[in-house]
Order: structure tokens, then sequence, then C-alpha cells
């Protein structure tokens, strides 16, 4: 990585610890993840659920109808024995011969398979007919019948439904009983073998491993597609299902998950037959109930995941993209913490962080230009007076140094016995005198922002108002003389302890004078030229130690504020008229200062 | 089918660890016939039956058939002949066959495909729950005796002697004889029972018979054979069984549970015991569906006029 190059081999800053590094990348991915995710999430669980109901419903529905289909199919079967009964008991008993009910009851038989046995009954309750498929037909028996519940109860409701039983333990049956509207016509009953509605029931399909079956309306089995259930004489009354349909069964649900007789979880509806008050179950297993809802739960999962994983993706990528040129930019910031100005981030991304690093990129260059600028400012001030510096610096040193005219005030100062005392002394130890001397001054011309022209041996020369303009440049000047005597004093007293007799004389000037670079390619000095440089030299020279000699026009600038001598005219090497100059004693104490 | 046959196979290796260690081992399916009555019509209806269940033989199951021949006293020997193939169940037709499977094995599943009245035979004491190695399909109950007696006595209103040709070798005949002596009774006929063995030619009895003056024959189930309904029609001697078999076969009347489909209902028996269900715990099954079958070209023979109630109540006439 690109960004991680610098970083690694440039120290870190302190304000970035690396532990933080990377939770920004961290914290995009999980919060764009975890958005996406949840909606995915949400709108997955929404779609299951309603999936779910519906799902459900239909089922359910689906189940109710069978149900429905086979109670309606077993109730017509009984109907339908019913009105096969209702045929044999038109005549009344008083007319038609026993043989002619006979062969009606036999054809009744002939027809109504699931019919066993059928009994007549005459209006008095006397057994007048009984013919059956397997014992012995009897005819006109006459046994009393009138207490029985098939006789009374039917006498009294038309039809008559009796509990289920079971022939020889294992056949299920059921007593039917039907009147005849007139009063006379008795009562026919027929024994049903119910192993006929076992047809009705193993035909109903539900599912691949579903069933439907019946029972009674005391809850016992009557019919089952494992006729073995049935011929056993099972109970069903402790069923959830049996029971939430004995209970309440008009509810418009009529279907439950529940647990099958074998413990297995299904999902049963029912149905009642009607008029007998029984009940029609159909269940399926659960498990393959909810095949297809799982199958597309699995699917709507496996979408989900995939969106899930697209969703990081796009966040590593879109993390990625974010926080890339951020680890560039703050590698390049480190970079420059650590000092290496002008430190260029690299990011095409073309939006604001692109935006970011080229301002970023700026500053550095500008960063670096300033500290190249500074230190080029720093070397020129170990030679030059630091206006000097700073105007060439900013200006740019050639407009500067251009050779021009312009009213300054000059300061020549040196030492007095200098010479002998170079001659007498060590070179270690003139040198150390020259330090002290120099140092002393340089402070001062510092101070009072005098322009060093230059150093000649013991002596040197100071501008003012030039290069830099600057006010009252003579007045200036004198200051900077009377405090310079007072340093150069003290160091005075200090050789004179070390026993080199050394003094300090200044001299001070002001007019016109000719400024600009001199010397040749290789070797160039800011230096002045003029009349008014040399007399600062002579009258310096004329000095006596501790002395200040001012001309004229130094003079009437600084009147004011000094004490003076006397003047005195002196002549001096190479001039032609003599020149008034004026010892300067000292400032006078002004209020206004 | 694929998917029958893995639980068939899945079922087998339940009940059987040593189908487990086998794998691939095919149910073997033992199917024990006293030869009498002819046990082409059952084989075929077993076949047909297991076909529709998914069974097919040479691929998911083996049948091996064991026939007496009619002569009972092979069946023991036969029964034990497929137990030493290792059979994972016995299929036997009619009660002589279950005796003998009895007789021969309490460990093997047997399958009454079908037994006339088992409880009565004590082949097993409840239906609802046989217990034992025993279950299946009960065939008609000795009631049927009764019944044909009074078949007959509407048929032939004139007849008063009817004779009956029963198993010696059957423990069905005992109650079977039991139910006909007693409708004879109330009916007013004389009853004439002929013990003979299943393979036995029937000429001579039939003969001693009519020239004892019997009016009619009744046929027990497990001695219908093409043999005795031809003495009998030679003979003028009008015949019943419990068979509807032996209508075609040249006899007057058949009355009795359908038997095409008390075969078929051998299959479940023997789907549910393969995929391990204690044969115990599987109730009996009795017959539901009963028919009347009368054979016009017989009555014609024998100058019977059969009355308008009769063929009233036949499920088929045979013209």
């Amino acid at each position: 990585m690109s960004d991680a190059a610098p970083a690694a081999t440039a120290p870190p800053p302190p304000s970035s610890p690396p532990k933080t590094r990377g939770s920004l990348f961290r914290k995009y991915v999980l919060l764009f993840s975890s958005i996406v995710g949840a909606a995915l999430l949400a709108n997955g669980a929404v779609e299951v659920w309603f999936l779910y109901r519906d799902h459900t419903e239909l089922l359910l529905r689906v189940q109710r109808e069978q149900a429905e289909a086979a109670a309606t199919k077993i109730g017509q079967f009984v109907k339908e024995i019913e009105g096969q009964l209702g045929w044999t008991t038109q005549l009344p008993w008083s007319a038609g011969a026993l043989d002619q009910r006979r062969f009606d009851a036999l054809r009744l038989l002939r027809q109504v398979p699931a019919v066993t046995e059928l009994t007549q009954i005459d209006a008095a309750g006397k057994e007048r007919l009984k013919v059956s498929r397997l014992a012995m037909d009897v005819i006109n028996s006459q046994n009393d019948l009138s207490q029985e519940p098939r006789f009374t109860q039917a006498v009294a409701r038309r039809t008559f439904h009796g509990p289920v039983y079971f022939r020889r333990e294992s056949e299920p049956y059921m007593t039917l009983a039907v009147a005849g509207t007139r009063r006379d016509a008795g009562v026919s009953a027929a024994e049903v073998n119910l192993k006929f509605i076992w047809d009705v029931v193993s035909q109903i399909k539900v599912g691949n491993g579903g069933r439907a079956y019946v029972v009674d309306a005391q809850g016992r089995l009557i019919a089952h597609p494992d006729i073995s259930l049935v011929l056993r004489n099972t109970d069903f009354a402790s069923l959830a299902q049996v029971q939430a349909a004995r209970a309440g069964g008009q509810s418009p649900e009529r279907a439950l998950s529940t647990e099958d007789f074998q413990g297995h979880k299904v999902l049963a509806a029912y149905a009642p037959i009607a008029p007998l008050g029984w009940w029609v179950f159909a269940e399926l297993p659960l498990d393959e109930a909810y095949a297809p809802l799982i199958d597309s739960i699995k699917r709507t999962g496996l979408v989900l995941l995939l969106g899930i994983v697209g969703a990081i993706l796009a966040a590593l990528f879109l993390a990625r993209r974010m926080v890339v040129p951020i680890r560039a930019l703050q590698a390049g910031a480190a970079r420059i913490g650590a000092g290496e100005l002008g430190a260029r981030v690299e990011v095409k991304t073309g939006d604001e962080l692109e935006a970011l690093a080229d301002q970023f990129n700026t500053m550095s260059t500008e960063l670096r230009d300033s500290r190249e600028r500074e230190e080029r400012v720093g070397r020129l001030r170990r030679f030059l007076s630091p206006q000097l510096a700073e105007v060439i610096e900013s200006t740019g040193a050639d407009t500067m140094l251009e050779s021009h005219r312009r009213e300054v005030s000059v300061v020549f100062c040196d030492m007095r016995g200098f010479t002998a005392f170079a001659e007498s002394a060590e070179p270690e130890q003139v040198m150390a005198v020259l330090h002290e001397y120099h140092a002393a001054l340089g402070e001062l011309i510092h101070k009072f922002e005098g322009t060093l022209e230059r150093f000649v041996g013991d002596g040197v020369l100071i501008l003012f108002n030039d290069p830099i303009p600057c006010p009252n440049p003579s007045e200036r000047a004198v200051r900077m003389a009377v405090e310079m005597q007072v340093a150069i004093a003290f160091l005075a007293a200090k050789w004179r302890a070390l026993g080199y007799e050394l003094g300090f004389g200044i001299g001070i000037t002001h007019g016109y004078a000719t400024m600009g670079r001199i010397g040749f390619e290789g070797r160039f000095d800011y230096s002045a030229i003029g009349s008014v440089v040399n007399l600062a030299a002579r009258l310096c020279g004329e000095a006596q130690d501790g002395q200040i000699l001012i001309d004229n026009a130094v003079h009437a600038a600084v009147a004011p504020l000094v004490e003076c001598d006397e003047p005195s005219d002196i002549t001096l090497k190479g001039i032609r008229r003599p020149v008034r100059a004026f010892n300067v004693r000292h400032l006078k104490a002004l209020a206004a200062e | 089918m694929k998917r029958r046959t893995f639980i068939t196979l899945s079922g087998a290796a339940l009940a059987w660890p040593l189908a487990a260690r086998a794998q691939q081992r095919v149910p073997v399916i033992g199917v024990l016939v006293q030869g009498v009555p002819a046990p082409a019509p059952f084989l075929a209806a077993l076949r047909d039956g297991l076909r529709e269940a998914g069974y097919v033989e040479g691929q998911n199951i083996r049948l091996e058939v064991r026939s007496a021949e009619g002569q009972a006293d092979r069946l023991a020997e036969k029964a034990k002949e497929l137990l030493g193939l290792n059979v994972d169940l016995i299929v036997a037709f009619q009660t002589p066959a279950v005796m003998a499977a009895k007789a021969a094995t309490s460990q093997v599943p047997i399958i009454m495909a079908p037994a006339g009245d088992p409880l009565s035979t004590g082949l097993v004491t409840t239906l609802a729950r046989p217990g034992g190695n025993i279950t299946g399909v009960s065939g008609a109950s000795a009631e049927i005796g009764g019944k044909t007696v009074e078949l007959f006595r509407e048929l032939l209103p004139a007849a008063r002697r009817i004779a009956v040709l029963a198993s010696e070798t059957d423990a069905f005949t005992r109650p079977f004889l039991a139910e006909i002596s007693r409708a004879a009774q109330i009916l007013g006929v004389e009853i004439e029972p002929t013990l003979v063995r299943p393979g036995q030619p029937p000429d001579a009895t039939i003969e001693g018979m009519v020239a004892r003056k019997a009016q009619a024959l009744i046929v027990q189930g497990s001695l219908a054979r093409k043999e005795v309904f031809e003495a009998a029609l030679k003979h003028r001697l009008p015949s019943c069984s419990s068979n509807q078999i032996v209508a075609t076969l040249g006899g007057l009347m058949a009355y009795g549970a359908n038997q095409a489909l008390l075969y078929r209902q051998a299959v479940p028996y023997i789907d549910r015991i393969l995929r391990g269900a204690n044969p115990g715990d599987l109730p009996v099954e009795q017959p539901t569906k009963f028919e009347l079958v009368i054979n016009m070209k017989t009555a014609a023979a024998l100058g019977i006029n059969v009355p308008i109630s009769l063929l009233a109540r036949a499920d088929e006439v045979i013209e």
C-alpha cells in the first residue's frame, strides 16, 4: 500500500497513535453493512411471515375442504341407506304378504352391500322379518322389540342412528332405523357395516403422508386408512383435535396444529357429519405441510445472505475509497510532522477528497518554500543586518542593491591604541578582545536597527536610512553612539585590568552618499561611497577616547536632544576647508521621553 | 418405485437383523397351498395385489410356492420345506395350510389367506388382537353353511335330503357341519355328511350319495374342485359351495364371501409385516362382500326352475 509505506518509515506523529488506525474503516463497514443487512433482514422476515400465514391458511383451507367433502360423502352414504330403508316402510303391515316384504328386503341387501342384516318391525314393535347375509333368515318371529331404542327412537324421530358397536370385537357396525310415514308402517332397522366408510376415507389423499379418518360422537375411531386401528376399536377421544371438535366444533377455524395418535406433529382440520354427530378429520404431517415453506424460507435466506455479503463487499469498497485517501493524507501529515516538508499525497478519487489532497499538497509546498526562505534569511542574517537580510529576502536583492543615492547618517567607530595592542599582544588575545568588542557593538547595532556596512579591523561602519529608510536616522545614530561609548567603557575597564590600554572613538556624519553593489562576480559587497563616509572616518580618527564627534548636519538634527561641547573647526586630511565638529557629551534627560 | 423399494428394504431390515446384514437381500414370501382347490386364481390375485403395492416378483420380492398337490398329509412337510428356505413369512391358503404352517413354526409370521372362521377352529383367540404369529383374513364363518342350506331350500323347496362333502383333514369341518345341522333342523331337512380326503376321487362318493337319495350337495370350500362338480352334474345332483369359482366349474350355485377380494386382502398384511409390523398386532379382517352366483346352464341341465326371488338376489348369473 502506497499510503502505508511512508508511514512506516517516518516515526508516527504523537497525535495519531497506531491503535486508532483503521477504526474509521471498521465503522464504515459495520454501519453500511448493518444498515443494508437490517433492511434486507426486515424485508425477508416480513416476506417469510406473510408466506407462512398464507401458506398455513391455504393448507388448512384445502384440508378443511377435504374433510368437508368426506363428511358430505359419508353423510350421503348414510342418507342413501336411510332412503333405501324408507322404501321398505311404505306399506302398512295389514296389507301385503310377508313373502313380498322378504323379497324387498333381499333386494335391498343386494342393492346396499353395507347392510348386513335387515329387521322389519311392525307398528306394535314385534319383529316380523329378519334377513341376513350370514345368518339364516327369520320370518315372523313375533319377538317383542317395542322397548328397544331402534324401535322407540325411530318411531319418535323417524330415523335412529345407533351408537357404533363392534361385531365379534372387530367389525365396526351401526344400527340405522327408519320409521314409516304412516303410523302402521312400522320400522326398518339395518345393521350397517361401517367398513364401507373406509372406502370413502381411504380414497382421500391428504398430501403424501397425510390421512383422513372418522370418529364417532364419543371419540371412537370408525374409519381410518389403517383399518386395523378401527378393527382394534381404538379410542381417539384424548386427541387434542378430537377434543376441540367435540368441545367447540362449530368454530369457523376447524383446524389446528397438534399431534396425531402416534405423537407426530400434524396439521389437523375437521368437519362434522351433521346427522350422526361424527367428525371427519384430515391430517397432514407438519414436515410435509411446511416443506415448501421451508424451501422458500431457505431460498429467501440464501438471497438474504447474498444481499448481506454484497452489502459488506460494497461497504468494504466504499470504505476503502474513503479511508485510503484519508490514510494517505494522514501519512502525508505525519511526514510533514516528521520534517519532510513538501511531502505529496497522491489521491485520484475525483471528489472532495482529491480537492483536499490538492490543498494539502499546496500547503505542503508552501510550507517547504517558507521554510527554505527562512533558512535563506537566516543565512543572510549572519552576514547582513537583519533589516538588510529581510529586505533582500522579501524584495529580491537585485532592486535593493542597484546603485542609488540617498541621504544617510554614517557612524564610524574604532578603538584607540588598537594598532599598538595588536602588535604587542598574542593573536589569540587580539581575537578575544575583538570578539568582545564586536559582540558589544553588534548588539547595539541590532538594537538601533543600523545597517552594518563593513568591518575594517577594529573599525566599524554603520549606516542609517539605507537600505531601509528609517525616521530620524541621525538621532538613532547618536543614541546608538552614546550607548556604544557606555558599553565599550565597561569593556575598556576590564581590558585595562588585563593590561590592555584601549580606547574608543566615534564619528557621525549625515549627508548624501551613493550606495550599491561593489566588487566582482563571486565577491560583491554592499557599500556606501561618498564624502559623507570619508568625513565620518576622518571625524572618528579625530575623536579622542570616549568622544563622539558629529558634523553640522547631524548636530542640526539632534541639537535639542544632546549636550555638546563647544564646536571646534577641525582641519581634516583630504578636505580643503576645516570642518566644524561637535563632541556629544551626553543625552539630555527629556521629560517627554 | 425406488422409494417403495427403499421403504420395503428398510422395513425388512428393521424386522430382521439378518436381512440388515445382507442389505440387498430380497424378502422371500413362502406360499403354502394344499393343492385343492386349485390355487391358480388365488396365486394370480396375490401376485396382482403385490404388484399394485409395489412388489415386483424377482426384483424386490421372491415368492416360493409349495403345494401339497391335494395330499393334506404332505402339508406339514411342505411347510418345513418353506421354513428351510428361510422365508420371511408364510402366506397360507385356506385352513389346512394355515394349520400346517402353525404346527411348523411359532416364530415366522403366518398370514391366513383366508382361513374359514379362525375363531372356531382355534387358529386365533380374538380377531381384534390375534397375538402370536398368525393374522390375516377370515373367510366365511361357519354360518355360511346354514345359509347355504336355506338357499337350497329356496331353490329346491321339495328337497328333503342334502348331502355334504366335507374334508377329513380340515379343522373348519367341525363348525361347518355343526352350522349346517342346526340350519337343517330348523328348516326340516335331513343332512348326510361324508368326510373325504381332499385329493380323493369323488365319483364313487357322489354315486353313493345319489344312491342314498340325496337331492342336493353342499361342498366344503376347501374341497371345491372341478372333478367334484363334474361328478355331481353327471349324477344330476345340484351342487353348491362357498367359493364363486364352483359355478364356473359346473356347480349350480355359490354363496360366500367374494374370494377375489379375500385373496387381495392378504397383501396389506404382507406389506405391513415386511415393514416390521408384529403379526399379533394386526387384527384379523372379516369379509364384507358376500356374493350369490347361480349357473343357469347347470340349472337348465338339471331341469331346475330358479325362482325369481333367488335371481333377484344373485350378484352373478352365468347364462
